[in-house]
């Protein structure tokens, strides 16, 4: 592939496009604001198209995988999965729109097998959770004993019964969210908006790699 | 353990078997679907907070509900988002609250259109004057942040007309966006009649499990715009959520007041006067948080009993 193809093209798309939006939120102008929401419709058809391809591609590994191993487990874990796939695709195709997600088989699937199934899914986790903390949080360092109080005063101040009648397990469940819990989460943040803008210029600039490469060369 | 040595109270207190603390959560969380126990509970900041937003609007105001509907989700979420609508359904028709609803979730899509035609059914008055005090624009999918600054920009970019399915104000299904008296009356609030953005609203009631939203609905509708947005919202989450959404929440902050799952329901169920299924989740709640903080003092005793006096005993 050439460099034009490769490198040029994509690093001035994302530059037009890309300072156009930047721009918008400097500039009060009606036409920035209305190709940034045009931009936006095209970012989500973009973003489908995407996870089209990420099931082709999940499909094709799965196969290449039985094929490798055509034993009678790796037979069954591949055919769920093409059965899934199979069953998701259809119900995407033709139910997945926003008129025919009203359909009664569209209904039917969401009411008789996603919420049964998701539901279940995360009381299982629940349990295996509640499992978990009895065996592992335990105090048995300073790190463990911190985490122990902290999450203990959260999960009290969250439970009606313990907030309304131990005197101040909300103000302790609050502490920890506002105090601890969110001096460890802005600098994070924080961190990741300096990173993200970083990377944010660099694409701009033409600089950022991982941004760039749309082929192999 | 070493071979053929007793088992001390402490290791077999440490070492229960997974399937009695599962057992035993199974029974707990049972005993108030089939018996409500009616746990008495305070009401939280953060809930009254979130219930005032609602009903201290000021007349001709103009609210945006998203409603949060995710089945996998619904037993926590569920009862917020009904004793909200309740809520909603409540204000005295002399105050004149606009309203524009959509949901964001093709399950929820579904779900809502069962909902407004039982549990939360609008008083007449509303249902006479759908299109003109309120509209429901149906299933928008409005999750991702490109489409949410477009939707904040310009809510006819996403959702061309009236999309709704059930029955109360058929007739205006599909209907353009901008022909719909109410969202006509909303347009005019702003700058632009012809445009309706979140700049016309006083009040974005939403919700989401996503522990992340609180940055991105905060990022799309208050720190977004030229001017910016500075929506004022409340939210809808589940009790895990709470540390998330606490940056953003305060009277000068971006959301007014949260409801963190069905613990919250509950209070804002005691607050609108509609008892609901809330009340019964804060009950298996607390019932789980006993057998919860039981089994994590239990597995510390155990820890400490062993290391203090069995070190004593060798």
């Amino acid at each position: 592939m050439s460099t034009l193809l490769r490198k040029d093209l994509p690093t001035l798309l994302i530059a037009v496009l890309g300072f156009a939006i930047v721009a918008e939120w400097f500039l009060p102008i009606a036409a920035l604001s209305g190709f940034k929401t045009y931009l936006g419709v095209c970012v989500e058809i973009i973003y489908r198209t995407s996870i089209g391809i990420g099931t082709v591609y999940a499909f094709t590994s799965e196969y290449a995988q039985w094929r490798r191993n055509r034993t009678l487990q790796q037979t069954l874990i591949s055919g769920s999965m093409f059965a899934m796939f199979g069953i998701m695709t259809i119900v995407v195709i033709f139910y997945g729109g926003t008129e025919s997600v009203y359909s009664a088989e569209y209904r039917w699937f969401q009411y008789n097998i996603y919420q049964p199934q998701s539901q279940a899914m995360y009381a299982v986790m629940f349990l295996f959770q509640c499992g978990s903390l009895y065996r592992v949080c335990r105090a048995r360092s300073m790190e463990t004993t911190v985490l122990l109080v902290a999450g203990g005063a959260f999960i009290l101040s969250s439970i009606p019964l313990f907030a309304s009648f131990i005197p101040g397990v909300v103000e302790l469940g609050t502490f920890v969210s506002e105090g601890p819990s969110l001096g460890g989460t802005r600098p994070a943040n924080m961190s990741a908006a300096i990173g993200a803008i970083i990377v944010g210029l660099r694409s701009l600039l033409g600089k950022e790699q991982a941004t760039m490469e749309t082929g192999s060369g | 353990m070493v071979e053929g040595k007793k088992e001390s109270i402490w290791d077999k207190m440490g070492s229960i078997d997974y399937r009695i603390i599962y057992a035993v959560f199974i029974v707990m969380l049972s005993i108030p679907i089939f018996s409500p126990l009616g746990i008495p509970m305070k009401v939280s900041q953060p809930v009254q907070d979130y219930y005032n937003a609602i009903v201290n609007l000021p007349p001709d105001s103009a609210i945006l509900v998203h409603s949060f509907v995710d089945l996998s989700v619904w037993a926590d979420t569920g009862p917020i988002l009904i004793a909200t609508w309740k809520t909603i359904w409540d204000i005295a028709e002399e105050k004149n609250i606009k309203i524009i609803a959509y949901t964001s979730l093709s399950d929820g899509a579904l779900k809502m259109s069962d909902l407004l035609l039982d549990e939360i059914k609008p008083p007449q008055w509303r249902a006479d004057s759908y299109g003109e005090t309120w509209v429901d624009l149906g299933y928008i999918p409005v999750v991702n942040e490109p489409v949410q600054a477009s939707f904040a920009a310009d809510i006819t970019s996403v959702a061309a007309t009236d999309g709704h399915i059930y029955d109360v104000g058929s007739e205006w299904v599909g209907t353009p966006l901008l022909d719909i008296p109410v969202v006509k009356d909303i347009a005019a609030r702003g700058g632009d009649p012809n445009v309706i953005n979140v700049y016309d609203f006083d009040l974005y009631i939403w919700g989401s499990w996503g522990c992340t939203s609180p940055d991105q609905w905060v990022r799309q509708f208050w720190t977004t715009g030229n001017p910016l947005y500075e929506l004022p919202m409340v939210m809808m989450t589940i009790g895990n959520c709470v540390p998330n959404v606490m940056p953003y929440y305060g009277a000068d902050k971006p959301i007014l007041g949260f409801v963190p799952g069905s613990a919250g329901a509950a209070g804002l169920e005691l607050l609108c006067g509609h008892k609901g299924e809330g009340i019964v989740m804060a009950d298996i709640g607390d019932l789980a948080g006993i057998a919860t903080v039981f089994f994590l003092i239990l597995g510390n005793v155990s820890y400490w009993g062993k290391r203090l006096f069995e070190k004593e005993e060798r």
